[in-house]
């Protein structure tokens, strides 16, 4: 999931709004283990009923803050992070 | 021990030094006596040659001292769910209440309800003496709840010792909170000391906010677990190193990994079986691995035996695990159950349950140096497996049909060595048992010259007779190793008479581990 080489994850690069889309937790492949919780830098997740959810309006996929989306790299089950391409892009400020 | 020899360089270690017969004065083992080179039952109840403040740590600590494990009880509090490495022999989605393994559990508790379920287990469990935090993921993954469990537990029950189980990647930023938290036993988990064959065991870690893989994950992994080990032994922290046994991919290389940790100071080595049933959905369960016999094992540990002592108790416990090791009560404790119990820590009666424990080892070594010293005479070079039906106290009190393992001690005329447990299917349920399952047992213990119980049924009596393995129920409700020695003299006194022919026994075939699910 991007590399330093890949602008759109650069670190501390403004990204274009169109570029950039939230991140959701499938909930019936989370374990709840909540190793995704802390490392949020927008505090965007939090437990609801056993399994952990991405609060999309406050998803930033980790831009600015690290290389890679935190709860992707922390995740113990394959492909349980992913984009979801079902919400509204979000807006970068500026 | 000649005759269980499996293929690698670590078994002509051991057959070269035959440490196994003969500890060498520098050995740290609680079980093993230097100065007089017998095994087993020191005069004061398992010191044997440690020194008077590691006993005074290790002495009621069921992990640390195999000696402590017959007569007190551990609990784990699953409040680490978090995991910061991916480990190919792990599944992190897998939860069943059937399934006894390291990272299962039932149900994840908050710090709050850790310390209630607590209290209420050393209430009704008085000897329980340890707590731990193992996960289910990795104690140190998540370090805010399981310091907050500690320092409430440390305030409410003073008495209750303090554990923790990491993987060691967080390790070295948290010896200090450690040592703060009066945690004085710490478990490393250490397959590799070698990145090449550290990138076969681990996918990926998680580390300083980015995910590595392959040699490049299991160098940093390696690097941060020496160096935590390397800072807690400086501190004066009993560090068990925990290592999984995996054939072709670490089993050698576990001699080298036990070189490394001795010399760092750890204070006790456990070589693990590695645990891949496929539908356990691993990755080394799904692919095919497999893990190795009983007698792989037992050769991997006696090479490893020597500077460092091996732990051969280890029931591979769940991260929720209650009781003594043998028999999880976990169960009986839920978050719901313990919450409706009304506990009243009681600190006086925990003592004095514990006084008359003491009481009881202190008659169990005694009992057995007794027996020791009737064997001073005997010039012998039989070395034989027996295993043992017990439920605890050191006492052989289980009968055979309800074992769920067997005890599995060594005897020669140094005496009797724990030497592991073979877990088995509960034969008699019900009160009948089921020819298939006991010839599953039989076949688990085919390699033992007797075993020894409480009592027995006809049928299974004449099939282990049959199967060439003497049932002993004469010694029913005695103390294991005193037991254990009178009868391996009347073995020697037969095979002088000519009565019986001493013969090797068994292959190394065993299963060493019979699902229970």
């Amino acid at each position: 999931m991007g590399s330093a080489a890949t602008p759109r994850f650069r670190f501390g690069s403004l990204r274009h709004k169109e570029e950039c889309v939230p991140f959701k937790i499938i909930a019936s492949q989370c374990t709840g283990c909540s190793a995704c919780e802390p490392l949020c830098p927008n505090v965007a997740i939090s437990e609801k009923e056993g399994s952990f959810v991405i609060e999309a309006t406050k998803c930033t996929e980790c831009v600015g803050h690290f290389d890679e989306p935190q709860c992707v790299a922390a995740c113990p089950v394959d492909n349980t992070c992913v984009v979801d391409t079902s919400l509204p892009r979000y807006q970068a400020p500026g | 021990m000649n005759a269980v020899v499996g293929r690698g360089t670590y078994v002509k270690a051991a057959v070269n030094h035959g440490k196994m017969m003969q500890p060498t004065t520098d050995h740290k083992g609680c079980c093993a006596s230097a100065k007089t080179g017998q095994a087993s039952c020191g005069s004061k109840a398992g010191q044997g040659d440690l020194p008077t403040e590691i006993w005074e740590k290790v002495k009621d600590h069921p992990c640390y001292s195999e000696d402590a494990h017959h007569h007190y009880a551990r609990m784990h509090v699953a409040v680490a769910p978090a995991c910061n490495i991916q480990c190919n022999y792990c599944n992190r989605k897998y939860d069943c209440a059937n399934e006894s393994r390291p990272g299962v559990v039932s149900e994840k508790l908050t710090p709050e309800q850790a310390v209630r379920k607590v209290l209420a287990i050393a209430t009704t469990i008085p000897q329980m003496t340890v707590l731990g935090i193992a996960g289910p993921g990795d104690a140190l993954a998540n370090p805010a709840k399981t310091f907050e469990t500690f320092e409430l537990v440390s305030k409410a029950a003073p008495d209750i010792k303090l554990c923790l189980s990491t993987n060691g990647l967080a390790l070295p930023d948290y010896v200090d909170t450690i040592v703060r938290s009066k945690i004085d036993h710490v478990t490393i988990t250490i397959n590799m000391v070698d990145p090449e064959i550290g990138a076969k065991i681990y996918p990926w870690i998680f580390f300083n906010h980015k995910r590595y893989t392959g040699i490049e994950a299991a160098k940093i992994l390696t690097d941060r677990q020496l160096q935590g080990l390397e800072m807690l032994s400086e501190r004066g922290i009993l560090c068990k190193i925990n290592s999984v046994m995996i054939p072709n991919i670490n089993d050698d290389h576990l001699v080298e990994v036990n070189k490394a940790v001795t010399s760092r100071g750890a204070f006790l080595h456990n070589i693990m079986p590695l645990i891949s049933a496929p539908e356990h959905g691993t990755a080394f369960g799904r692919n095919g691995q497999r893990g190795p016999t009983a007698q792989e094992l037992k050769a991997l540990q006696d090479a490893c035996e020597g500077q460092i002592n091996m732990m051969r108790h280890c029931r591979q416990c769940r991260a929720d695990a209650v009781g003594l090791l043998g028999d999880d009560r976990g169960p009986e404790f839920t978050t719901d159950q313990v919450m409706k119990m009304d506990v009243q820590y009681d600190l006086e009666m925990r003592k004095a349950y514990q006084k008359r424990v003491e009481n009881e080892r202190v008659s169990k070594a005694e009992a057995c140096q007794k027996e020791l010293e009737k064997l001073s005479g005997e010039i012998s070079a039989i070395t034989l497996l027996v295993a043992v039906a017990t439920k605890g106290s050191g006492l052989i009190n289980e009968h055979f049909g309800h074992a769920k393992e067997f005890q599995m001690y060594e005897l020669s005329t140094s005496g009797a060595k724990f030497v592991g447990v073979r877990r088995v299917e509960v034969y008699c349920q019900g009160g009948y048992g089921e020819e298939d399952r006991l010839s599953t047992i039989v076949r688990g213990i085919r390699d033992c010259h007797a075993v020894f119980v409480a009592k027995i049924g006809g049928g299974p009596k004449s099939n282990l007779i049959k199967a060439g393995i003497e049932p002993v129920d004469q010694f029913a409700y005695e103390f294991i190793e005193k037991s254990a020695i009178a009868w391996f003299r009347s073995y020697l006194d037969k095979v002088r008479r000519g009565e019986v022919q001493h013969g090797e026994r068994g292959d190394a075939a065993v299963p060493l581990r019979i699902s229970a699910a």
